[in-house]
């Protein structure tokens, strides 16, 4: 039997964070209501004139730069024409021949080892409205439609990968790799619950060993890293079906559902796809020189893979610990901080991925949003290394500074939760611990090493989490001669 | 030369019902204004870069930033609305 290559081309579209829309000054906020951030130009009104948002050009071009594509000097819009009601002008703006980014490509991480995916372009395009069907939950059997124009002209980015992707597995990492450059540059907040990263993939098979691209089908509706890898296996399975049994492939879009795992052919009464693209009028071109480019490239931060392997050569994190340390930026920016206040950055690793991540997660919270400060985190570490707290009080702390916001010294200070290192005190809670267990002293006194750790465990206790360990250990095991 | 099939194409695209009789007519109707049009083809353009504006102009940017619009009034011209949303007919049919 003929074995099966898989090819695949992702379309992801990022929405580009910005204050206000692609072409006039209406918000771009997410859940208003229907028709309140809207005005003549998003809407299509006659007469209405487009100016383009140059803060969106700017982040396409820092896209683009750190995707390796060349950043083109010439740039025009298109208008690609076609009815729905979604769109209110009859046409998208849309960039085709000359778009800002061509030819780069990005480097994906797929089970240990890199895969460099070409990307054959990056284009500046606006978003179309939204349509709530009635009285069905699909289309087909709508009774009628409401159209909210709050999401027409919110600004796009779409990125088009070269058919460089060989398995479901590897498209999901290079979408989750995407996500984390375009939320790392800050180009896109990367939210796919409210729609702000969107991907379709173009699906073919052929025989192994040969060139020729064979017929693809086209997957849409794709909002998650799950579905992506879902629907690319549906979709595999199905072709592979089809030309297992000697059919053909119809080259058509496929609708994926999430909820049902499966996919549906979008039959169109549309004619075959004619946009009709010519440059808008109401647009003139833009012209982007090198000294532009070169601005832009200056503020380029350091990607996520470089301060991974950075991470590991430099600091001698681990592979999982530096890609703890690189899964966002702001993670990234409160590791670097904390770090530079003069913590071991296996000790901050250990912090953020440990206590601060669970509590993170428990309240629904983010380091950006949380009251902890790399300042306090640096503080706090500095008193566990010096003895000052112990690693239990630690513990507390991190949570009350979490919670509260406040300094560790001032919590220390207030709660009383220096560690006991006084010998005396130490020594004499060890006598009053050792007086209440009787029977945990004669097993001391026959060299039963395995008591220690109650005993230790009840001094603790006794001292609220206070006394230093180490000073428990070392006065008992001179005490009963033990090593 | 417009031909019978591109005036039927044109109006599935352009939503526009024509008879027989109105498909013939718009074919000759656009045939002329495209003929005339032709004359342009008469002018020597082999010096001249292709352009995607009618004047020499570049770069018209404005900053980003969120200017309120009275949206409501937007909504007076439409033929139907339901809550705040513009109500439009059934889209596909089964």
């Amino acid at each position: 039997m003929t074995q099966w290559e898989v090819v695949i081309g992702l379309e992801i579209h990022a929405q580009v964070t910005t204050q206000s829309k692609l072409f006039c000054s209406c918000s771009t906020q997410f859940g208003s209501t229907p028709n309140t951030q809207v005005c003549p130009v998003c809407t299509g009104m006659p007469g209405a004139l487009p100016v383009l948002n140059r803060t969106v050009l700017d982040k396409a071009i820092t896209l683009g730069l750190a995707t390796h594509c060349t950043i083109n000097e010439h740039n025009e819009f298109a208008r690609k024409n076609y009815f729905y009601p979604d769109l209110p002008k009859g046409y998208q703006i849309s960039q085709l021949d000359k778009p800002i980014c061509s030819l780069g490509y990005l480097d994906v991480e797929v089970d240990g080892s890199t895969r460099r995916i070409g990307l054959t372009r990056i284009h500046m395009e606006e978003d179309a409205g939204k349509l709530v069907h009635q009285g069905s939950d699909n289309i087909k059997g709508a009774t009628h439609s409401l159209v909210d124009l709050n999401r027409s002209s919110v600004p796009l980015v779409e990125i088009v990968s070269e058919p460089d992707i060989r398995s479901a597995k590897e498209a999901k990492a290079y979408m989750e790799s995407m996500a984390q450059i375009v939320r790392w540059l800050g180009v896109c907040d990367g939210n796919l619950e409210e729609g702000s990263l969107r991907c379709d993939a173009n699906i073919s098979l052929r025989p192994k060993g040969t060139e020729t691209l064979g017929t693809k089908t086209e997957v849409k509706n794709l909002n998650s890293f799950k579905s992506v890898e879902r629907a690319i296996l549906l979709e595999i399975e199905r072709q592979t079906d089809i030309l297992d049994e000697g059919g053909t492939i119809i080259q058509e879009t496929r609708h994926y559902n999430e909820a049902t795992n499966s996919t549906k052919s979008l039959r169109s009464k549309e004619e075959a796809h004619d946009y009709r693209y010519f440059p808008d009028p109401d647009l003139v071109p833009i012209a982007i020189d090198r000294a532009w480019v070169s601005r832009i490239e200056q503020t380029l931060p350091e990607l996520p893979t470089a301060r991974h392997k950075r991470y590991q050569t430099e600091l001698g994190l681990s592979d999982y610990d530096a890609g703890k340390m690189t899964v966002d930026r702001e993670t990234g920016d409160f590791f670097e901080a904390t770090l530079s206040l003069g913590s071991s950055a296996k000790e901050i690793a250990n912090w953020l991925n440990g206590d601060i991540s669970a509590w993170l997660k428990e309240h629904s919270s983010t380091l950006a949003i949380c009251k902890l400060t790399p300042a306090h985190l640096a503080e706090m570490l500095k008193e566990l290394i010096n003895g000052t707290i112990s690693g239990k009080i630690a513990k507390q702390l991190v949570d009350d500074m979490l919670e509260t916001g406040t300094h560790p010294s001032t919590l220390i200070k207030e709660k009383g939760l220096a560690q006991v290192n006084d010998t005396g005190a130490i020594n004499q809670m060890i006598d009053i611990v050792l007086s209440e267990n009787p029977k945990a002293v004669e097993d001391l006194k026959a060299g039963k090493v395995q008591t220690m750790g109650f005993i230790v465990g009840q001094v603790m206790r006794k001292s609220q989490g206070k006394a230093n360990p180490d000073q428990v250990n070392k006065r008992l095991k001179e005490l009963f001669s033990l090593s | 030369m417009i031909s019978t099939e591109d005036v039927r194409h044109l109006a599935t695209l352009s939503r526009l019902r024509f008879n027989e009789a109105e498909v013939a007519q718009y074919a000759k109707d656009l045939g002329s204004i495209f003929d005339y049009a032709k004359a342009l083809n008469e002018l020597p353009t082999d010096d001249i870069a292709p352009s995607a504006h009618a004047i020499p102009i570049e770069n018209v940017f404005r900053e980003d930033g969120v200017v309120p619009f009275d949206a409501d009034t937007l909504l007076i011209n439409a033929p139907e609305q339901e809550g705040h949303a513009f109500k439009v007919p059934q889209i596909l049919a089964d």
